[in-house]
């Protein structure tokens, strides 16, 4: 009971931040669809299609729900990667690659230990690592980590797809890797009569340590205070560089955990030409901003992400329209959630012209 | 032996191209202080244009136009939303990559009904030079490239202009006390770093290889940032940079294709099927060294990637 | 024959939309080759009056005429085409530049195609004729500030400048440089140029202009010949009464061979952008019980003092040792945790605005409030950020509230008070009443007192030299990164404290 008065207490001396944000977050995507047809009608597609587009995202891109909560699952943890290196003012392109190497890792130790507990841990491990590679090159190189996620997240690609095709192929299903064994991929639970699948609740758990160390822990503390004030940060004795070493461990981790969670739980082998995994990464930036850069902000907007692939998906099916409608969408989202202050912005427009 | 020579010589001065006119633009784009990582994007919209005009007038050369109007669209959008909305200059960035892709499909399955790729338009001519029984092939638009770049060169350093330009991204607040319309500056130079490069992404269907494919553009957006950097800013220095980082790309193709003519011995044989894979990401790998090779001795301008806000 | 005034200000009233009147009713002129001082203290209109004759606002009421013609500002730019130039505290130069292609700049828009060597000649011919020579080719933040000042002069003078507005010129230049200065200004008269000279220092307005014109709450209430008026009359016109020209406080003994030594720099040397900030081997010490006063003139490396102590900066040679122990190579978090505090100069730096009371206190007071876990002991966190807005008169209903949404005075509290909960060995204190209102600062003095009455020892470092001296036990002057005199305050004369801030004893 006093958790929850002392959390109304807390947002209520933010009620104005939040407003602000849920506002932000309702212009960007009211503009992402509206900006969407524009473009279609630009296309030369009609207004109908478009329209009917539109609605089969909307009637079938949230109705099946198990579906929804799957998907999203390594959406949430690849936004998670993302979301704690921007804290300290870095951008984690990575994500995908540690995705990859997450899931790929997992795999080999599933097949050949069965468990797939230690097959997440040495998944979320491999992410891990290589998050951590990206930010030493920035922290103690200067290399800037755009560039460096890039092109590692390109090479990997490479290296996996010949690491799985010679070495992990399955001997009997063409184009395809071994398969996790029975015991170690993750059961589909059945909570109040809804399939979840397990995978989901790790994300969920996931998410939630994110967000206890993001508030109550000093580590969460600094992170949030750096982001905000830097010399703050550093008049308090909290180390950045330590710091964006720490966000990207611990992000690329979370990354990572998403591709053996993936591979566990949903697709169990990998393609060879990884199109299983493709794509998460990306999808988890636009999560990680849409939720405004909350630990457990990013598990809505995963959610309504998610929708929209699922819809694209149906649009596909339906209309025959490319799924990469979704991604649109999701583009001109994050593109719009990079204006800060949007809502202030009109409002000064406004007074301008009233004058 | 010469035939190889040629031949990788041929090759990456095709591959250093889209490179150069990237890498050219963005370092106009950055010496006034706005960074633009979204080139990727402009890339594919570039090439994606040029395949739809190029096939519906038949006309490369006005492909190539609109291409390039295309990227200025964009490069001046993406310049009004840094400069004077102050927005995350990365963010957009990595947006404009995003939602690149999702437009290319939808055009490419609006014209021509495929998810994949467009079949071959027109080209244009490219210039053959024989060398002992192999053919140099240089195209129009390198040769191209290679002058806007050292043009370029000479407008930053040499140039009224260019002073002004620079001083936008070294220090804007005295920048604008001196008389210079900072904001406008970095709107116009955006631009035209866009416009470079949606004549890259054009260069890659009309002058290269003929078609537009949906991977075709391939990271050479982020290579061209890498470069940017690799060059110390320097246009002239970006020539060399993108003919290295081109040959690393040649380099790769020439390799895995060697491979198929030599004999090998038994344990390198994946190398002519699953390993050809590893031929693709050497380029990546080696552009990423050379990077972190290089990044020591560079001279960033100072208010790169700051909105300038006026007090 | 009679000479008229090159520029005229008439009937100038200036009042901002909140209802301040900041200038009501000022008519100045100004002639060819004078030397114009404006005289006034803070808040008498000196600033609002010079950025309306530059252009940058516009007055409410009033005409501006140049060479007897009625003009109008839209901007800067106006005021430029006519001749004027304005100098301010904080230049404008591109610092990666050279001062010659900073002229160059500046001159490209006013003719946009004039060449770079057009440029060099002008500038050279220019530095020919007033009689002096200062480096143009090399880079601008390599250069002191006294040289720095001199190229915005230059590039005035090149572009054309017909009136030089000079806006408290001397803040930043050591004594020997603003006789350097007064030498120029002489020459510029030479060179038909005129200069206006805004100061709230007598002396050097009595030393270098012609005439003097002084502002008391937004009107002129005096007009002068400035050899036919002496320093007192103008302090009196200032100020509207008769003002005690130096203040001390009653002089408190104390006996240093007792006290114990709380803090040792020895022969600190460290390295910063500006070679005059750069700390050369540099040696203090701070005793226990006391206020040690730093004196000098922003820019001589005292928050470079400052962060070498704290720890944000290594020092290239020398020890620091606090209570016998050296603290040479900790981590900022460790040398909080032994007991140095720190009060920055610039509320944004200090504080995060978009967080709470609570967690800014938590931001230098982690290391109580924190388990062994990492994980913060809400309890502790919430009776300290209680005890705080207690202690220190923090209005504000609850921790809970966003420090921006605080006025400056109660942020100023909060800054202060999370580091005085501590009861630090160590406090250094840089700027703490800058920007204050008359209330909080005697509030935020009289905590620094009370301090040093409970044993703790304050290292003030400051530029107002009344509060150094009302307030130190001890005092320090700072010029280029080094300690250049100390004693007790009885024993600085104006003179002393003048010719020590510039190097000159």
């Amino acid at each position: 009971m006093n958790l929850i008065c002392k959390l109304i207490e807390d947002i209520k001396s933010r009620k104005r931040d939040y407003l602000l944000n849920i506002l932000e977050i309702s212009i960007s995507i009211t503009i992402s669809l509206v900006i969407t047809i524009l473009l279609m009608v630009f296309m030369r597609y009609s207004v109908e299609t478009a329209l009917s587009a539109y609605s089969i995202l909307f009637s079938h891109g949230f109705t099946n729900i198990p579906y929804l909560l799957t998907r999203s699952t390594p959406l949430i943890l690849t936004a998670l990667a993302f979301l704690l290196p921007s804290l300290t003012g870095l951008f984690n392109i990575g994500g995908e690659g540690q995705f990859y190497l997450g899931a790929i890792t997992s795999l080999v130790i599933a097949y050949y230990t069965g468990s797939a507990i230690l097959a997440i841990i040495t998944g979320g491990l491999a992410g891990g690592f290589l998050g951590l590679l990206l930010a030493i090159l920035r922290v103690y190189k200067n290399v800037n980590e755009v560039v460096s996620a890039v092109m590692i997240n390109r090479a990997l690609y490479y290296i996996l797809i010949f690491i799985i095709s010679t070495y992990l192929a399955d001997p009997i299903i063409p184009h395809q890797s071994i398969s996790v064994p029975r015991s170690a991929t993750l059961p589909i639970m059945h909570i109040h009569g809804l399939r979840v699948n397990c995978g989901f609740i790790v994300a969920l758990l996931m998410s939630m340590c994110v967000a206890y160390i993001y508030y109550k822990t000093n580590l969460g503390f600094a992170l949030r205070a750096s982001g905000l004030n830097p010399k703050a940060a550093a008049l308090a004795g909290f180390n950045i560089k330590r710091l964006m070493l720490i966000s990207f461990i611990i992000g690329g981790g979370m990354a990572g955990m998403g591709g053996a969670v993936h591979v566990l739980s949903v697709i169990h082998n990998i393609d060879v030409m990884l199109i299983g995994l493709y794509g998460y990464g990306f999808l988890g930036i636009g999560a990680s901003l849409l939720g405004r850069n909350n630990p457990l902000g990013v598990i809505f907007s995963s959610l309504f992400i998610s929708g929209l692939i699922i819809g694209g998906q149906w649009i596909e099916v339906r209309l025959g329209l490319p799924h990469q409608l979704a991604d649109l969408i999701v583009g001109i989202i994050i593109v719009s959630l990079a204006i800060p202050f949007s809502y202030h912005y009109i409002k000064l427009t406004l007074k301008r012209y009233r004058r | 032996m010469i035939e190889d020579i040629v031949t990788l010589i041929s090759l990456s001065l095709t591959t250093m191209t889209p490179l150069l006119l990237a890498s050219t633009g963005e370092i106009l784009t950055e010496k006034s202080g706005i960074v633009n990582i979204g080139l990727e994007g402009i890339m594919v919209l570039g090439a994606i244009t040029s395949a739809v005009v190029s096939n519906i007038t038949g006309n490369p050369y006005v492909a190539i136009l609109v291409a390039m109007f295309i990227g200025l669209s964009i490069g001046l959008v993406m310049g009004y939303l840094s400069a004077y909305l102050h927005a995350n200059q990365i963010v957009i960035g990595i947006g404009i990559n995003g939602l690149a892709i999702g437009i290319a499909t939808l055009i490419l399955y609006r014209v021509w009904g495929e998810y994949g790729g467009t079949p071959t338009v027109s080209k244009i001519m490219e210039i053959q030079v024989w060398i002992a029984s192999t053919i140099l092939s240089i195209k129009p638009i390198t040769i191209g490239a290679v002058i806007v770049s050292i043009t370029s060169w000479y407008i930053l350093e040499k140039t009224n202009l260019g002073l002004r330009i620079r001083a936008c991204g070294e220090n804007p607040h005295a920048a604008e006390a001196m008389g210079i319309d900072v904001n406008l500056y970095r709107l116009t130079l955006t631009g035209i770093g866009g416009l470079y490069t949606g004549l890259a992404g054009a260069f890659m269907v009309v002058n290269w290889v003929g078609f537009f494919s949906r991977e075709m553009v391939a990271g050479r957006g982020f290579v061209a940032l890498a470069n940017v950097a690799f060059s110390n800013w320097n246009p002239l220095l970006a020539i060399l940079g993108a003919f290295i980082f081109g040959f690393f790309e040649a380099f790769a193709t020439f390799l895995s294709l060697k491979v198929q003519q030599f004999p090998l011995p038994e344990y390198l044989s994946f190398l002519r099927t699953t390993g050809q894979n590893l031929f693709g990401a050497f380029p990546y790998i080696a552009t990423l060294l050379t990077v972190i090779v290089i990044m020591k001795k560079v001279r960033i301008p100072r208010a790169l990637g700051k909105p300038y806000v006026k007090e | 024959m009679e000479i008229r005034p090159v520029a005229r200000l008439e009937n100038i009233v200036k009042v901002y939309p909140d209802g301040v009147k900041a200038l009501d009713g000022v008519s100045l002129e100004v002639y060819p080759s004078e030397i114009l001082g404006i005289l006034g203290e803070n808040g008498a209109g000196k600033t609002t009056l010079m950025r309306i004759f530059y252009g940058e606002i516009k007055p409410t009421h009033g005409r501006i005429y140049i060479n007897d013609k009625q003009v109008y500002f839209n901007g800067p730019w106006d005021a430029i085409r006519h001749g004027i130039r304005m100098i301010y505290q904080q230049f404008s130069m591109v610092e990666t530049f050279t001062g010659l292609e900073n002229i160059h700049l500046f001159l490209t828009s006013m003719e946009k195609n004039i060449s770079f060597k057009e440029t060099e000649k002008r500038v050279k011919e220019l530095l020919k004729s007033l009689g002096f020579n200062i480096p143009i080719n090399e880079p601008v933040e390599d250069l002191p500030i006294g040289i720095q000042q001199k190229l915005e002069i230059v590039k005035a003078l090149v572009s054309g400048a017909k009136i030089l507005i000079l806006d408290e010129p001397t803040s930043l230049l050591n004594p020997l440089e603003v006789m350097d200065l007064f030498k120029l200004i002489k020459r510029l008269k030479e060179n038909r140029v005129s200069v206006i000279f805004i100061s709230h220092k007598l002396r050097e307005v009595k030393g270098v202009t012609d005439r003097v014109v002084v502002l008391r709450k937004g009107k002129v209430v005096g007009e002068a010949k400035t050899s036919e008026i002496d320093e007192a009359s103008l302090a009196r016109m200032m100020i509207g009464n008769e003002v005690v020209l130096s203040s001390r406080r009653v002089e408190k003994i104390s006996i240093q061979g007792e006290k114990s030594r709380v803090l040792i720099l020895e022969n600190i040397v460290v390295k910063s952008d500006r070679e005059q900030s750069s700390l050369k081997d540099l040696s203090l010490v701070l005793f226990k019980g006391e206020i040690l006063g730093v004196a000098g003139i922003q820019g001589n490396g005292q928050i470079e003092l400052a962060e070498v102590i704290l720890g944000l900066r290594k020092p290239v040679k020398g020890r620091i040792i606090l209570e016998g122990e050296d603290i040479t190579n900790l981590p900022v978090s460790e040398r909080l945790k032994k007991g140095i505090a720190y009060i920055p100069d610039s509320r944004r730096h200090g504080l995060v605005l978009d967080m709470d009371i609570l967690e800014n206190v938590l931001l230098t007071n982690h290391m109580q409030a924190v388990n062994r876990f990492g994980i913060i002991m809400t309890r502790t966190i919430n009776n300290l950020a209680n005890k705080v807005i207690k202690e220190y008169n923090v209005i504000a209903s609850s921790p809970k509230i966003l420090v921006k949404h605080l006025s400056g005075g109660n942020q100023q509290r909060v800054l202060v008070g999370r580091e005085l909960v501590k009861n630090p060995k160590v406090l250094i204190a840089l700027e703490p009443t800058q920007g204050l209102d008359v209330g909080s600062t005697h509030y935020v003095r009289n905590l620094l007192i009370n301090h040093k009455l409970l044993g703790g020892s304050v290292l003030l470092i400051s530029s107002d030299l009344e509060e150094l001296l009302s307030l130190s036990d001890r005092l320090a002057i700072i010029y280029c990164g080094k300690i250049v005199a100390e004693g007790l305050p009885s024993e600085f004369s104006i003179e002393k404290l003048g010719l020590c801030m510039g190097g000159s004893c």
